[in-house]
């Protein structure tokens, strides 16, 4: 905008003249070319991989071989019923686990949120901590928790009900729900949380003194005005469990269970030479689906997903939920037990047991993990794929969404929409593109097999992410500040540094945190991406759990949490260090002023972060 | 709830205020007191509010006239006091009872309007009654007529965010009116809109209360909408209300120094009391050789000749030139301010530092400028004489 503004006053005549004939033309070229560069630099990273996925399934062989067009594979696959029976599963996981999540999620959010109830302070900490945890561990330890020999639930079901009874067992269909959904009702509550909070008080106000009591305010006002948000959070997690790969793969392969995903990865591993084609078609469904999904979406609420409005809100008291009031603590403190607790406290015990179930200490597990020169370097490769990962998404992200602002409108939204495309795929799809993409390039072939397409795995995978985190931070930033510098005297580059970065620096913080923390936990694109002479963390607690070793796994996992619970406090550390407070206050109060002004007070849609 | 809630009527005039027994729209507030997390907001408050009165709680921000008016909405639980609408006790702190906002029958405007944005504005308007249970055919008619009463009759069908600030303004108070409350609330109506849509708001707000003649309590900051709206207004200064009275009665005799500020006092000096007959006083400024006339606070008591006491005259209470009576002081021009439609004078006059704002002071008053000796007529009206500050 404010790049508009200047150049429209620099091109009245007068006084101006002398900086229009020389700078504004560099300004202007520089401006061009650095936005063609960063066009290809997005094109080559979010749109090749999809496209290269969408030619792959008509191509025969391995890519980068001499191979033929024909659509034999395509017509295999989409005649096979074993497609459709992953396609039936994968429906199933992604809508039941969503159905169940979200409605546990919106449930936990509103004790935190709106109820008195005892402990829901300890909702949002316990929720971090499930969505921080990796999927591999949670497969992991869920599955020694309902191990049917010796995990804790049979063990307690068999000290109640008879030396006979195994109720519990993870490697199942319901073992494989209930520990996606209990992963999932995390995700669902952080961001269902944001538009709890800024639910106007004042329309649930005005409904009660219209004479509504509080269930008819909850069912006719409240619910109503988040239903963009929850539908938004349903679409996200099915989203999510469709692509899901990490626990079907762990507990549903032992089961039987396949989905799209664990079929992609199936025709890649377990066929010589990988069938690159069959898992382009596998991940087309996939890639379909989700298109869909989101279509539906952006049909049904366009681009302000949060309608909530943030108004002058006055204090008001929270609900007394009387009685209920203690049910509802004893669903907070069955969640985190269940979530946190068991899973935890199996996971730290087997690593110190020689195997599962025998009871006694022994350091053994974590001497073995040490004494393994690969863990050294597995955790290395996974805090470069993090860190590296994490911070190189956030900057993209970063660029892309301040480029896009200061852009005509057209290309904004075409910054916008390529930077989230990659949220169509599924990890597992998005490395087949990945690797059909770099594969049959001659010179980026070199990349195949190496850290360095990882890497890149990664930054595309957990870009999506950053940019709706940071894009939030840019919305914040009113035109109002930069053009404020500008007018101050601050040059272009001058509004970035002293004014936009430090704004925006916590986005940029919090987006890094994030992406990292994702970017720690995957097990599948370093499955299909890293050498495998080069595992990180997950790929080995994976091996050492398939070769029979769970509580090396379970030890290596621990050593993995700790690692990730230190990285956030250290984040925690430096943002009260670097008095991030007074810059969210700053951010905050600008954010507010720029409302004011416009404030047809009501009923003005809040565009928030959401995918 | 307490029992005593009557059945809502259903039947009965549109819109209009029910004749009852007269107090059906009473409010009377004994001893309100709300304390947040420590601090007192509302502090041992008495007041009562007539039926089909339109009173206003005036007061700088933070004076607890929201947390007053949120106690009577229900939308805030008193820490003490005791609080009854019509003949229903609501709120009593020592009986433990506490009638909820949705069982008082009440209207209320929001500040930010509050209007449901997934809603009509017929859906919103119709929204209380519907919670009524009253039929379909008569919560159209009554949401036509409360449209056609806020002149919005052509907008039934609009969503809420298609409206400006001042339709989505008349759309809230017609939202409030509609189910025929026993009392309407108005938490600062007019702050959102701009200034020549706020006269003309105010201009409907005063013929609609004249229309329907519901008892209204209205929250502001703003005296003009005070002034111009009540029939009486209670300023409000930390949680107590420090004067209530005809607008008339609070702008011409205020009843302290803070009320004085307040509502635009600007000359404050120390007085001898010379002479005390009923509202009039002859007080003679210390370090003054002249004596002045001034009206006396009505009804009170503590002046009385001989004291001390404290005049407060308005800037404008003040014309050019001697007259024939007394009261002209002679003084010296220290600076002038041409603002427009005013000129604003300094004065200093014998020792003591006058603020004069005169319209049109007049051709000769052109040539006035600083150092230059004046002669001013102070009107009686305008000069109040304050009790001192205990």
């Amino acid at each position: 905008m404010s790049g508009l503004t200047q150049r429209a006053d620099a091109s009245a005549a007068g006084p101006t003249q002398a900086y229009r004939s020389a700078d504004a033309i560099r300004d202007r070229w520089l401006t061009r070319g650095g936005m063609g560069l960063l066009l290809v630099v997005v094109a080559i990273l979010f749109v090749w991989p999809v496209s290269m996925l969408l030619v792959g399934m008509f191509r025969s062989g391995p890519p980068g071989m001499p191979g033929v067009w024909t659509v034999e594979t395509v017509i295999r696959v989409f005649t096979e019923e074993a497609t459709y029976v992953a396609l039936s599963n994968s429906l199933v996981y992604a809508v039941l686990c969503t159905a169940i999540a979200t409605v546990l999620g919106a449930f936990f959010a509103f004790l935190a949120t709106r109820s008195t109830v005892p402990l829901a302070g300890w909702l949002t900490p316990a929720m971090l901590l499930v969505f921080a945890t990796p999927h591999v561990l949670y497969a992991v330890s869920w599955g020694l928790v309902a191990d049917t020999g010796n995990g804790m639930l049979n063990l307690a079901a068999r000290f109640l009900l008879g030396p006979q009874s195994t109720p519990f067992n993870a490697y199942t269909w319901t073992g494989l729900l209930t520990v996606h959904t209990l992963k999932l009702t995390a995700f669902c509550y952080l961001l269902l949380l944001p538009p709890f909070q800024s639910m106007n008080r004042s329309y649930e106000e005005a409904s009660l003194i219209a004479g509504a009591g509080r269930f008819i305010t909850f069912l006719r006002i409240d619910l109503p005005l988040l239903t963009p948000a929850i539908f938004g959070v349903v679409i996200l997690g099915c989203v999510f469990g469709l692509g899901a790969f990490d626990l079907p793969q762990i507990l549903g392969g032992l089961a039987g269970i396949s989905v799209i995903s664990t079929e992609v990865y199936r025709s890649l591993n377990y066929a010589t030479p990988p069938d690159y084609a069959a898992a382009s078609a596998l991940g087309l469904f996939m890639m379909v689906a989700l298109v869909l999904l989101l279509a539906m979406q952006w049909k049904l609420f366009g681009r302000n997903q949060f309608v909530t409005v943030t108004g002058k809100g006055y204090r008001s008291e929270r609900w007394d939920l009387g009685p209920w009031g203690y049910a509802c603590t004893f669903a907070i403190v069955a969640y985190i037990v269940v979530t946190l607790l068991l899973p935890g406290a199996q996971l730290v015990v087997t690593s110190f047991q020689p195997t599962l179930g025998v009871n006694a200490f022994t350091l053994h597990n974590y001497q073995a993990v040490f004494a393994d020169p690969l863990t050294a370097q597995a955790f290395r490769v996974t805090g470069y794929l993090a860190l590296l990962g994490g911070l190189i998404a956030v900057l993209l992200a970063a660029i892309v969404a301040y480029a896009g602002r200061h852009s005509p409108r057209w290309l904004e939204v075409l910054l916008d929409s390529v930077a989230v495309l990659p949220i169509i795929m599924p990890g597992v799809v998005l490395a087949v593109g990945l690797l059909l993409a770099y594969v049959s390039v001659p010179g980026l072939r070199l990349l195949y097999g190496t850290f360095w397409l990882a890497l890149i795995g990664i930054v595309v995978f957990v870009t999506p992410i950053a940019s709706r985190i940071v894009r939030g931070g840019i919305v914040q930033i009113a035109g109002d500040l930069e053009e404020a510098a500008s007018v101050s005297g601050a040059s272009r580059s001058r509004v970035l540094f002293d004014i936009v970065a430090p704004l925006l620096s916590r986005s940029l913080l919090v987006g890094w945190l994030v992406t990292a923390i994702i970017a720690a936990g995957t097990l599948d694109f370093p499955l299909l991406l890293l050498p495998p002479t080069t595992p990180n963390v997950s790929v080995l607690a994976y091996s050492y759990m398939n070769s029979g070793y769970p509580s090396q796994a379970s030890a290596l996992l621990v050593l993995l949490i700790c690692a990730i619970v230190a990285v956030s406090l250290l984040y925690v550390l430096v943002a009260k260090a670097a008095k991030s407070e007074r810059l969210v206050r700053l951010m905050r109060r600008a954010g507010s002023m720029g409302g004011l002004t416009n404030m047809s007070p009501g009923v003005r849609p809040q565009t928030g972060a959401s995918i | 709830m307490n029992g005593d809630l009557r059945s809502i009527d259903v039947g009965g005039a549109h819109l209009a205020s029910s004749a009852g027994d007269g107090r059906t729209g009473q409010i009377a507030i004994e001893g309100l007191s709300k304390t947040f997390d420590g601090s007192t907001v509302v502090s041992d408050l008495d007041l009562l509010v007539r039926d089909g009165e339109f009173i206003s709680l005036l007061g700088p921000s933070g004076c607890g006239k929201t947390t007053t008016l949120r106690c009577i909405a229900g939308l805030e639980q008193p820490s003490a006091g005791r609080i009854a609408i019509g003949a229903d006790v609501v709120t009593d702190t020592r009986r433990d009872i506490f009638v909820p906002p949705n069982k008082r029958r009440l209207g209320m405007v929001f500040q930010s309007y509050a209007l449901w944005p997934h809603m009509s504005v017929f859906g919103n308007i119709a929204y209380p009654l519907r919670l009524q249970k009253r039929p379909a055919g008569e919560i159209r008619k009554r949401v036509i007529d409360a449209l056609a009463l806020v002149g919005l009759d052509h907008l039934a069908n609009r969503g809420v965010s298609e409206l400006s600030g001042g339709q989505q303004q008349r759309t809230a108070l017609a939202r409030a009116l509609a189910s025929e409350p026993r009392v309407l609330l108005l938490d600062e109506p007019l702050s959102n809109l701009d200034a020549s849509l706020r006269a003309h708001m105010r201009a409907e707000l005063r013929r609609i209360h004249r229309e329907i003649g519901t008892t209204a309590v209205y929250v502001t900051h703003d005296q003009l909408e005070a002034v111009t709206l009540s029939t009486r207004i209670a300023v409000m200064n930390q949680g107590r209300i420090q004067q209530i009275g005809a607008p008339r009665e609070i702008f011409a005799t205020p009843a302290s120094r803070w009320v004085a500020e307040f509502v635009g006092f600007e000359n404050f000096l120390d007085v001898e009391v010379l002479e005390r007959s009923g509202d009039r006083a002859r007080v003679r400024p210390r370090d003054w050789p002249i004596t002045l006339m001034c009206r006396t606070a009505s009804g009170d008591s503590t002046l009385r000749a001989g004291g001390r006491a404290i005049l407060a005259v308005r800037s404008t209470a003040f014309q050019a030139g001697a007259g024939g009576d007394t009261d002209s002081v002679d003084g010296t021009l220290e600076d002038v301010v041409y603002m427009g439609e005013v000129t604003e004078f300094t004065v200093n006059a014998y020792g003591s530092r006058l603020r004069v704002r005169m319209i049109d002071p007049g051709s000769e008053t052109h040539e006035l400028e600083a150092g230059r000796p004046v002669t001013l007529r102070v009107s009686p009206h305008h000069a109040v004489a304050l009790p001192c500050p205990a």
